[in-house]
């Protein structure tokens, strides 16, 4: 199978054709099913998170390490250089010589995508700013592939904050890669932008919005719940008002799936983490398999899966 | 509202951009860079326009724009017609065109935006929807209303 992907720079989630991500996907499950291999001995991977980041940084330093690759970085943006004032661009023109790929998380936007531009090593968006956060969203619809197999159409629900969280902006987009409906559940002022509607309306997807779960529960296949972007906004009220408990999922399906990116607050109650329904830590797990799968792609030519992985091929034509 | 007891006198030589959206004019002659110690400059601002019902008009003495400057300004004034003139006549006659990309001229009006902080040009990705121009900021990917773009570099 042709790597379509080897070299590339990832900054958003636009950046990658059905076909790569398909192509991904058959990897992460290679992975995930016969365990990682030493494919990129020899090779180095910087991780510059100039925020704070605890599973997306471990989760691509870990991914690197188990296929054999060596780790530099750093975790914080209180590096010496940083602090005399050096520009992203000198210290990325320096990183690209000490590394064969750059994973780059910084508060401005745009960052990555200025780094995947000025430097001839592949850029790996691990967030920028308020905008893009590609390996979250790829993550979390392999996830869904993963935790609803063999679905006609599945139907999601988002819950939390619409507006401002890039996670959810980034797997709307995705979703035209699944048969799906979805559900919007949010305060008005936490609801989804409308260049994220238009979008959706391109990829013909159906969606609606709602302001109580349980008006929907017993459809929902997944429920995809975020938190309140505390640090991305100017006057939040901090008070979670769209805390999920117990008692709302009392006529959920008995195949309902929950997910949520992680770090979460009080989202929801960890009563739920017993019962079949949470699938967060595991979709953090299935989280380092899409990384390792992403990290072999940009950085190894060829590639052999050690079994065939079934593609949808509607899939790959998408529902346009 | 007739205006059309007022017109803008000929000029014998320099560059006359015509059929500009009305009231758009002094942002093209912020954009240009129109020093009034270095040129002389006529304007003409809400004139009756055949071709476009209300217009602005710039006449600059003794200056031809070039190219690139013409493609900036194609930006705020898709319907702009750009004339050089010598001795009163038309000698080249430009139809500005909305260009797709527009580099360098404009400021990313998102406060987050690397743009504003590192050195590289700024890139927006033009396009039309319905009656307005949009621009894109190609790093992050922000989408804005011609008339939101309020900064730009000289």
């Amino acid at each position: 199978m042709k790597n379509t992907l080897y070299k590339k720079s990832v900054v958003s989630i636009e950046d990658l054709s059905d076909e790569d991500i398909l192509l991904l996907f058959q990897l992460a499950r290679d992975y995930k099913k016969h365990g990682p291999k030493k494919v990129l001995e020899g090779k180095v991977l910087a991780s510059c998170f100039f925020e704070p980041s605890t599973r997306t940084r471990l989760s691509f330093e870990s991914a690197a390490l188990q296929l054999g690759a060596q780790v530099i970085g750093f975790s914080d943006a209180n590096t010496s250089s940083h602090k005399k004032g050096e520009s992203l661009y000198d210290s990325m023109k320096v990183m690209q010589n000490y590394a064969d790929a750059i994973v780059l998380r910084h508060p401005r936007e745009g960052s990555s995508r200025m780094v995947s531009e000025i430097t001839n090593v592949p850029t790996i968006n691990a967030g920028d700013g308020a905008n893009q956060h590609p390996t979250q969203a790829l993550l979390d619809l392999f996830t869904i592939k993963e935790c609803q197999p063999e679905q006609e159409s599945l139907n999601i629900v988002f819950m939390g904050d619409l507006r401002h969280g890039r996670t959810v902006h980034s797997l709307a987009q995705v979703c035209r890669l699944l048969r799906c409906r979805l559900f919007f559940v949010a305060e008005k002022a936490y609801s989804l932008p409308d260049y994220i509607t238009d979008v959706l309306k391109s990829y013909a997807i159906r969606f609606s919005f709602h302001h109580d779960l349980r008006e929907i529960i017993d459809r929902a296949d997944i429920l995809y719940v975020t938190r309140l972007q505390q640090e991305r906004l100017d006057q939040a009220t901090k008070k979670v008002k769209y805390g999920l408990r117990l008692d709302d999922l009392k006529n959920a399906k008995p195949t309902l799936k929950i997910l949520h990116p992680l770090p979460r607050v009080d989202e929801i109650d960890t009563a739920i983490d017993n019962t079949p329904y949470a699938y967060y830590f595991q979709q953090a797990a299935d989280g380092l398999y899409i990384r390792q799968a992403l990290l072999t792609l940009l950085l190894c030519e060829d590639v052999i899966l050690r079994e065939e992985f079934y593609v949808d091929q509607e899939s790959v034509e998408g529902v346009r | 509202m007739n205006n059309q007891d007022f017109s803008v006198p000929q000029i014998k030589e320099g560059t006359v951009i015509d059929h500009i959206p009305h009231g758009q004019s002094l942002r093209i002659l912020e954009i240009l860079n129109i020093r009034p110690e270095q040129h002389a400059v006529t304007v003409g601002i809400n004139l009756n326009s055949k071709k476009i019902g209300v217009k602005d008009i710039i006449k600059i003495y003794k200056e031809n724009l070039d190219e690139e400057k013409i493609h900036d300004i194609a930006v705020f004034a898709p319907t702009a017609t750009i004339s050089f003139i010598k001795d009163f006549e038309i000698i080249q006659k430009i139809q500005a065109t909305l260009p797709t990309v527009v580099k360098r001229l404009l400021v990313c009006p998102n406060q987050h935006c690397i743009s504003r902080y590192e050195p590289i040009d700024s890139n927006f990705s033009v396009s039309r929807y319905k009656n307005n121009v949009y621009l894109q900021c190609h790093f992050c990917e922000k989408s804005y209303e011609q008339r939101e773009m309020k900064e730009y570099n000289q």
